[in-house]
């Protein structure tokens, strides 16, 4: 392992999606860049891959007050997914595939929220149409009888993301970026020459700093003396044995926690928000009733799924902090610069990195940041 | 006892042909194992679960009970990797592949 240099132009906290499509925007342009991740490698490639676009209904039923700031932020997911196809045309194949998402519902009641849902999404730019009966089974003929219509946004999908964490990196290890895993933040601190990171092999002056650390980017920005609530979320989820083509969008449902989707290898993902726990050192590990509870629902919505053997159970972190990103400048701390998507951080990773980045060069970042100041906790 | 009858067996990685499938699930070849190790960032090319992201091998039905002790040995032996508690895959639910319907079956209602 090479040691820290003394001094970087730009150091970014966070070797996740955001953190590496941030160094790829800035190396790519010619800056100097270091990536600093306290995994063991950069980014922990726990997402289970789901291009979101359409507002998940477990954020608009689990925090309410989130609804009307997510419904807002919604253009940004369509601008996201655009994004991401423009990576893949680029770096390589990521298996990223825009083939629909389906949000089912199992009783009027769910219907009509997602026809409203629907409407709403749709005056946002997104595209959006309500299925039911033939219509619905004609795409869809793996859905069991329990759903008795869905709300398809064309624009959602899936990608592997560790085929596009591995390019991306790759990509910008290449244009020359540092980037070292293993390297924890303890303390950070700014003076006028710019900001100084203590981390676990040892500390780092950077000029310009990019706060990009997902849930524990909240407690970076307080000792730079800035509230940026961001909550860590632990999430479940769980994968098949492979198996024919069966469920090719990705599916969610109207009022429960649920995503699936199939992987090119042909093994299916289901996850979508139950949740996990953080053991005594910090990492996620999942939960039995969360197993459970999740391929229960999994297996009534697709039936097919049921003699599909699970081969295995893993858990990530999502983090969460009003419904929008934290992303932009920080006036009184000249040189630092937040880049947190609110949710559904990996389909934003990559429009969230390049808005920081852009910002880092003086440039357009592509986002109206208005309502996305990282100030508006205070 | 059992254990010993049914070991797997533990073949050496160097002895191995390039187009060796080592990952059978996932039909990962030495070629492609050995690859990805050389393009893993400085300190990390003893990093067996970098290797599995990368690669895929150890990702499918078995779950690396033939790959993984292999990798291991191999990652050790020229990578410096410790035969440590974490020289395989993090081990997880459900241990050995079970059908959803029989778990489901299995839980206590709701």
């Amino acid at each position: 392992m090479s040691a820290l240099p003394a001094h970087i132009g730009t150091a970014i906290v966070g070797g996740g999606i955001v953190g590496l499509c941030t160094a790829l925007e800035l190396a790519s342009n010619g800056a100097e860049v270091l990536v600093l991740d306290d995994g063991r490698q950069s980014g922990t490639t726990a997402n289970a891959g789901s291009l979101h676009v359409q507002m998940q209904s477990r954020f608009v039923r689990m925090y309410p007050a989130q609804a009307a700031a997510l419904e807002r932020a919604l253009p940004l997911y369509v601008q996201a997914a655009r994004l991401w196809a423009e990576l893949q045309d680029r770096l390589g194949p990521m298996e990223l595939k825009a083939t629909g998402g389906l949000m089912v519902a199992e009783d009027e009641a769910g219907y009509d929220f997602l026809a409203r849902k629907a409407e709403r999404e749709a005056a946002q730019g997104l595209t959006t149409h309500m299925l039911r009966g033939e219509e619905l089974r004609r795409i869809a003929p793996y859905l069991g009888p329990a759903v008795i219509g869905a709300e398809l946004c064309a624009e959602e999908g899936k990608l592997n993301p560790l085929m596009a964490n591995a390019r991306i990196r790759a990509a910008a290890l290449a244009a020359g970026t540092l980037i070292r895993a293993g390297a924890p933040v303890k303390t950070v601190a700014h003076d006028r020459a710019g900001y100084v990171l203590h981390t676990a092999q040892g500390s780092v002056r950077a000029a310009r700093l990019v706060l990009a650390a997902g849930a524990g980017t909240g407690a970076l920005a307080a000792q730079l003396g800035l509230h940026v609530p961001t909550v860590a979320e632990p999430l479940h989820m769980n994968v098949t044995e492979a198996t024919a083509p069966l469920v090719p969008h990705l599916v969610q449902h109207a009022e429960r926690m649920i995503t699936m989707k199939q992987l090119a290898a042909g093994q299916l993902v289901i996850g979508g928000g139950w949740p996990a726990v953080l053991d005594a050192g910090g990492h996620p590990t999942v939960r039995a009733d969360s197993l459970l509870g999740n391929l229960g629902l999994a297996q009534r919505l697709v039936p097919g799924v049921a003699r599909l053997r699970l081969i295995r159970t893993w858990a990530g972190v999502n983090t969460t902090t009003d419904g929008q990103c934290v992303l932009g400048a920080v006036p009184e701390r000249p040189g630092l610069f937040l880049a947190v998507p609110g949710d559904a951080g990996y389909t934003l990773g990559p429009l969230v990195g390049r808005a920081a980045g852009a910002l880092v060069l003086g440039r357009d970042p592509g986002v109206d940041l208005a309502a996305l100041d990282p100030r508006r906790f205070a | 006892v059992l254990w010993r009858v049914f070991a797997a067996e533990r073949p050496d990685l160097d002895l191995a042909a390039e187009d060796t499938v080592v990952c059978r699930c996932e039909e990962v070849t030495k070629a492609e194992i050995v690859a990805a190790i050389a393009a893993a960032p400085p300190g990390a090319e003893g990093d067996i679960g970098s290797l599995k992201r990368a690669t895929r091998c150890g990702m499918g039905r078995c779950q690396a009970r033939y790959c993984g002790p292999v990798l291991a040995e191999h990652l050790a032996r020229h990578h410096g990797a410790a035969l440590d508690d974490r020289a395989l895959f993090a081990p997880r639910a459900p241990i050995k592949p079970i059908a959803i319907a029989d778990l489901v079956a299995a839980a206590p209602a709701e």
